[in-house]
Order: C-alpha cells, then sequence, then structure tokens
C-alpha cells in the first residue's frame, strides 16, 4: 500500500522526526535533504531512515554525520587527487545520495558513485568510498531532472507504514496546543 | 533611467548593477522600515489582475447549490488560455462563538480549494469530503491552493437584510468593514499532498510565486458577494437588490495573520530579497524620472485617492503604526510637499527624500505612490525576477578566512543586536500539534527540549563567527563542519547571502521582538492593506478591496482600484 505525498512533505517529515530523535537543526535538515533525494531518485529513502531509528538510540544523528564526512573527504580528494572513506557500520544510501550527486557536479569520481547509485536503492549499505578528481559532470540540479520534476507535478508513492512511522516520529516534535495554552498568550 | 523598459539578466545582476541608486539594506531591511511598507503596483494581486485582463482570463460561476441560509456550494471556473481552473467553496454556518481567527479553529463556514482542471461530479464528492477537514485533509496533485474562512459576523446579515429589503448597504454602517468574508490561510506548495510549486510545467499560466493563491483569494472573494446575493434573493425574493454599482466593488476579502509568516520569512532570504528587490528597484526608476506634467497629475490622483480612501475610512491609530485618518494627514503633506518640489529637476526624488526624513509610514507610502509611476518593469519581467532558486551549494575547499571576510561585509548589523544578553534569547519559536500552528515560548516558562524551530539566524551566525576567531584562516568548511556540524546551516545562509535585501536585520528571539513588522512586510508584498493588529503578533487586513469583479474583468479593465473610494448613503 502506498500514498503520494509531496517531496516537501518527506523534507519537513523527515526534519521533524530526526529532530525528535536527538538531531540538531543542522544534522536534521541535511538528513531530510539527502532522504527527500533518495526517495526521488533511488527510492528507500524512508525505509533507510526507519532501519537507522530501528539500530537503536544515536544511531541517526551519527548516520547524520555522515555527509559531513564525505564533504571534508572531497577536501582531501580535491587537494591530494584521492581520498579513501569507510563507514563503521554501512551506511544506509539514502544518508549520502545527494551527497554523491552534488560531488559528481563538482568533478569529484566517488566508487560507489552517482552512476553505479542508480541501481540502488535507499537501503543499500555502503561501507566505503574511493574518491578521485576527474571532469565534473553538468547533472541536472536537484530540482530540474526528471525524475524531480515528476514528483513535484504528480507526488512520490511512498509506502503507507513507513509513511505512518515517519509521520508518528515528526508528531513528536511539535508541542500540544493545550500545553502552549496554558502558558502562552492566543496567536491566530 | 530614461523611464523605458530594462531587462536584466537575473535579479542579482540587476540589483548589483544599480546598487548606488538603489536605498541601502540597512534602511530597506530594517525592522521598523519593513513594518511601515506598503501595497505596490508589483503587489501579487495587482500583477495577477494585469495580467488576466491583458491575457483574456475569463472567470465565471458555474454552480451555486445553495439553501437559503447560503449553506452548500460553489463552482467558479477560470478559463486561462485553453485550461480550466475550478475554484470549489463549500459553505456552512456556525455558531457565533465557533468564530475565530486562529488558525487552530476546528470549523469554518468556508472551504475551498483550487483545482488544476474542470471538476467533476465524482471528484467534486471527493472534494467535499477531504476539503472541509482542512490540515487534517489528504489531497492530491490537481489541487493547487487550500483555503477556509468565516463570514463577517458584523455585516454578513446586515447586508443580506438590507438587500432582502431592496435597500443598499448604509455607508456609515459598514464601510469601515471593508469585506463580506475572512480568510485565515492559503496553503500551497505541496502542503498536504498538493501540487508543488515547483511540478508548476513550464508554460503553466499560474507558474509565479503566489499567483495561484491569489486567484483563489479573489475568486473567494467573490463568493462573498454571490453568497450574500443569494441568501438576500431567498429572503427578500423578487424585490431584493443586488449590490449596485457603488458598493458591487467596494468589499474585499478579510484575512486573519498570525505567526506563520515569521518562520517564512527567516527561512527564504532569496525569496524576501526577490520581493523588496522588485520594489527599489521600480522606486529607483521613478526616483530618476523627470516630472512630466502628465507623471505629476498621475501622482497628484495617486495622492488624492489616498486621501480619500483613508479619510473615508476615519479611526485612530493602530499601534504600533498610524491609523486611517492619520495615513490621510500624512497624504495631504505629501501632496503639499509635491506642489513645493513639482518644478524642480527630479521632482520625484526630492519628493521621496523630504519623506525619508520625515518618519517610516511616510516614507514608506511615498515609495509606495511613486511606484504607481514606474515604466522601468514591465509584468513578465516582475514574474521572472520574482523566480528565484533558493537552493544553495556550498563549496567544501570554501576556506575560513572567506567565511570571515563575509560576515564582516555583510553581517556587521549583528553587533547591533546585543546577541549575548538574557534579553536576546527570551523566546524560542515551537509549532503547536493543532494544525501545525506556529507559536514562539518563553525560555523561562516552557523549556523547548528538541522542539525548537530553528529560525534564530542571527544567533546562528554569531555563534559561526565565535568559532571561526579562534581557527587558522586556511582551514576549509568541509574540514570545519566534520567538528561542527551544528554550524551546518549557518555557513549555508553566509555563502548563500549573495543579495542584499534577503536578511531582516532583526532578532527573533529578542524580548523586543515585534512579529507585526516582518508580517506586515509579506502582506503589504502580497498586496494587503488596511492593517489593524489585534496584538503583537497578529492583526487583520483586507485584500482586493476595489478590484475588478470576475464579470469585469477584460481588456479594458484598469489598475486603478485600490483605495477604493466610500460608497455614498445607500437607497432609501
Amino acid at each position: 500500500m502506498t500514498i503520494t505525498v509531496a517531496p516537501r512533505e518527506v523534507v519537513d517529515q523527515v526534519h521533524r522526526a530526526s529532530r525528535s530523535h536527538g538531531c540538531d537543526p543542522d544534522l536534521a535538515d541535511r538528513l531530510a535533504t539527502e532522504i527527500a533525494f533518495c526517495e526521488i531518485h533511488h527510492g528507500g529513502g524512508i525505509a533507510a531512515w526507519v532501519s537507522i531509528v530501528d539500530a537503536g538510540d544515536g544511531r541517526l544523528a551519527e548516520a547524520a554525520h555522515g555527509p559531513f564526512r564525505l564533504a571534508a573527504a572531497e577536501v582531501v580528494a580535491r587537494s591530494t587527487g584521492s581520498a579513501h572513506l569507510t563507514f563503521d557500520p554501512p551506511l544506509p544510501l539514502a544518508v549520502i545520495a545527494r551527497s554523491l550527486r552534488d560531488l559528481q557536479r563538482r568533478g569529484v569520481r566517488c566508487t560507489p558513485g552517482a552512476d553505479s547509485a542508480a541501481g540502488l536503492t535507499g537501503t543499500d549499505p555502503v561501507p566505503s568510498l574511493e574518491l578521485t578528481v576527474g571532469e565534473p559532470v553538468r547533472a541536472g540540479t536537484s530540482r530540474t531532472d526528471d525524475a524531480s520534476e515528476a514528483a513535484y507535478h504528480d507526488g512520490l508513492p511512498v509506502d503507507r507504514t513507513l509513511w505512518q512511522r515517519l509521520s508518528d516520529s515528526a508528531a513528536d516534535f511539535l508541542v500540544s496546543e493545550a500545553a502552549l495554552d496554558a502558558v502562552l498568550e492566543p496567536t491566530s | 533611467m530614461s523611464g523605458t523598459a530594462v531587462r536584466h539578466r537575473s535579479l542579482g545582476e540587476a540589483l548589483s548593477d544599480r546598487r548606488a541608486e538603489l536605498r541601502s539594506p540597512e534602511v530597506v531591511m530594517a525592522p521598523t522600515q519593513l513594518g511601515a511598507a506598503r501595497l505596490t503596483r508589483y503587489s501579487f494581486t495587482r500583477t495577477l489582475l494585469r495580467r488576466a485582463a491583458r491575457e483574456g482570463w475569463r472567470s465565471r460561476l458555474v454552480v451555486l447549490d445553495m439553501d437559503a441560509e447560503g449553506r452548500g456550494h460553489a463552482v467558479y471556473r477560470t478559463d486561462i488560455d485553453g485550461r480550466e481552473f475550478d475554484f470549489v467553496a463549500f459553505t456552512t454556518t456556525l455558531d457565533e462563538s465557533l468564530h475565530t481567527d486562529r488558525v487552530v479553529a476546528s470549523a469554518w463556514e468556508v472551504s475551498g480549494a483550487l483545482v488544476d482542471g474542470a471538476v467533476d461530479d465524482a471528484y467534486l464528492a471527493e472534494l467535499r469530503e477531504s476539503v472541509p477537514l482542512q490540515e487534517s485533509a489528504r489531497l492530491d496533485p490537481r489541487v493547487l491552493v487550500l483555503t477556509r474562512g468565516n463570514r463577517s459576523v458584523r455585516f454578513y446579515d446586515y447586508l443580506v437584510g438590507r438587500l432582502a429589503g431592496g435597500l443598499q448597504p448604509e455607508a456609515d454602517k459598514v464601510a469601515d468593514a471593508g469585506y463580506i468574508l475572512r480568510s485565515t490561510a492559503f496553503y500551497g506548495n505541496g502542503k498536504f499532498g498538493m501540487r508543488s510549486y515547483l511540478g508548476y510545467p513550464e508554460g503553466h499560466p499560474l507558474r509565479v510565486p503566489y499567483r495561484a493563491q491569489f486567484l483563489c483569494a479573489w475568486l473567494f472573494r467573490e463568493l462573498g458577494y454571490d453568497q450574500v446575493e443569494h441568501c438576500a434573493r431567498a429572503r427578500g425574493g423578487d424585490s431584493a437588490a443586488r449590490f449596485d454599482s457603488e458598493w458591487r466593488r467596494y468589499f474585499g476579502l478579510g484575512n486573519a495573520t498570525g505567526l506563520g509568516l515569521v518562520p517564512y520569512a527567516f527561512k527564504h532570504p532569496r525569496v524576501l530579497n526577490a520581493w523588496a528587490g522588485v520594489r527599489e528597484l521600480a522606486l529607483a526608476n521613478v526616483r530618476a524620472l523627470p516630472g512630466t506634467p502628465e507623471r505629476l497629475i498621475d501622482l497628484r490622483r495617486w495622492i488624492g485617492r489616498a486621501i480619500t480612501h483613508f479619510s473615508a475610512l476615519g479611526g485612530g491609530d493602530h499601534p504600533p503604526w498610524l491609523g486611517p485618518a492619520s495615513i490621510a494627514a500624512r497624504a495631504r503633506l505629501v501632496g503639499t510637499r509635491l506642489d513645493e518640489v513639482a518644478d524642480g529637476p527630479a521632482p520625484f526624488d526630492a519628493l521621496f527624500r523630504w519623506a525619508e526624513a520625515h518618519d517610516v509610514e511616510t516614507c514608506e507610502l511615498v515609495a509606495s505612490l511613486l511606484i504607481e509611476l514606474d515604466e522601468g518593469l514591465d509584468d513578465d519581467e516582475v514574474d521572472r525576477l520574482l523566480r528565484v532558486d533558493e537552493e544553495v551549494e556550498v563549496d567544501p575547499l570554501t576556506t575560513v578566512d572567506t567565511l570571515r571576510h563575509l560576515l564582516v561585509e555583510r553581517y556587521g548589523w549583528l553587533d547591533d543586536l546585543d546577541l549575548d544578553a538574557p534579553s536576546g534569547r527570551r523566546y524560542w519559536w515551537v509549532v503547536s500539534d493543532n494544525n501545525d500552528e506556529p507559536r514562539r515560548a518563553e525560555r523561562t516558562v516552557l523549556d523547548p527540549g528538541h522542539h525548537e524551530v530553528a529560525i534564530d539566524m542571527a544567533h546562528r551566525l554569531h555563534a559561526l563567527r565565535r568559532t571561526l576567531t579562534d581557527l587558522p584562516g586556511d582551514i576549509s568548511i568541509g574540514t570545519l563542519l566534520v567538528d561542527h556540524p551544528g554550524h551546518g546551516n549557518a555557513v549555508k545562509r553566509l555563502v548563500g547571502s549573495d543579495q542584499p535585501y534577503g536578511e531582516p536585520r532583526d532578532n527573533a528571539c529578542a524580548s523586543d521582538y515585534l512579529p507585526l513588522e516582518l508580517q506586515r512586510f509579506q502582506l503589504a508584498m502580497y498586496g494587503m492593506d488596511n492593517f489593524s493588529p489585534k496584538s503583537t503578533d497578529w492583526l487583520r487586513v483586507t485584500l482586493f478591496q476595489g478590484a475588478p469583479r470576475i464579470d469585469d474583468l477584460g481588456p479594458a479593465t484598469t489598475d486603478d482600484w485600490v483605495w477604493p473610494p466610500r460608497p455614498t448613503e445607500g437607497s432609501p
């Protein structure tokens, strides 16, 4: 069973749900961007988010550091010509899917990279990455490729059960109206 | 500037090329200046109706199926170059005690949706189930906008009664109201499963920011007229009157606006920059114009409209803002000053310089009036300049030195905010579980925990600046953020801050922060007026007051409908 959602709903819900699971706003924003990109281009983004949460406390914030570690490895690769990055435990592709695409656009080749990831889904584990400097690939922005345009126009079908899991976690980010009304002035 | 249109490749290029002619960001983005903004000819209500008239959009009421009390549904169909858009509204009545402007209300007298395409009976039945649920609804990408509102408690029944008796309204009873129905939200862009804005394909007639929302709002306003006249006919039969020529355009749509606009503004600097940037370009165009007799006549006509409209509304000030009577008085002063400078070589610039030295309300009133004369921006260009790409790509090789330079160059104003004082962190922002309503809470009263909405950009940039102080200048962002991922958003904001009008020079967490100021700026850019604050956090406004009705729209429709004169006394 699927439910059709808008890409911005994936971003919003992953951000909120990640906050509820201990990520600060910056980590949650980055995760939300990566997961939504993955859901659009590879599928399995939300499934990957749920699997990380199910792996235990603190695992989500740890996984959210993945894109930042990848950026640091890119600095090394662009300075020295190559870099090696290990994720232990392996990261689901969903956590770095967007970053891999961005690397390619800046001329850094990855193995596995944006090309080979085409056959992968968001839950596939990435234990390590090899980075080498090459030619920039002028892929579209995340908003102008065919998959994105279709998702923005028609919505994105996602697994209904997983969406509910995500939404339940996202709801924990909110504060109850009763609690707010008890201490705040009402507003519009 | 000669006054002829000059097309720019991008807004950034335009603002950069003409920086010396434009007001500085320190002035434009100062909170009190933002809080004095007024609608202009480039506000969204205006650009919508100009385009609709120019391109021959046709709107008509195709269904009005309501009982005598106005409960039922209506469908308005708009034909735009062969494409159909339906505004579907479901109406009911509520006990007066259930009327509220708050977003968290659970029931509304009107709930509506703008749909891309003609709605058939089967889809209408689906919408009848979902649209009244509002934030609890699951919609689909055929829906572009979701909205709701209530009847004016004071005036709806009065208007029905007058028309049912064959009479027109009495001006002194209703003319200060300005609306029949009052809306509270126009959701779009992917909320609740609706079509994402980025999913409007190339060539789509509503592929301009907020165009769908304001088409929806214009039709919502139309519904108010049709509902009142329907109820009047049901009550008064053949002797019932319709609104006469003086009244049939006078009412706009009311709107109540709360804190939701504030997080949006702090999160979308490039959008803010586009809104303010277009206005500032237009203002610079006009200030450079010579004062031909035609232009001076035109400006005097606009000043006269303002005096007439605000004088008739009357009423005292609405702290922190001027009320209609004071605005009318300011407009008279503007007229007097124009007479004094009219013969000079650059009268519009002289008038504006005088207004700048006067007070912010006068200054922004004059900006609004002057922009009516702009000949330098055409609507196609404005639409294009308003479409901004909000993606910011951060190159991990960017160095700490570069960030420090950007902070000095663009964020020196942080020093004026007293961010380290306890008063600088008094509030935090939170989202309620009831309809996602944003609120702000005092830290000492409610612990944020993990619930804080991160719109504290001033604090985040300030914290980044502190961290950078002790780091070697050649360290790259990529290396920095591995150890400090909590600066990720601040770094992105800084790297993407290549536009002058993106940052409100304010701290949303400060004890003296006034949400009304940023709210008013946004509402003015939308084309709303008659700002009536109800607290520090929310206000009421009107839009489309005086605007053409759907039957009026055509090539001959003029753009001078704002600030309508008050109708004369009603029929005996």
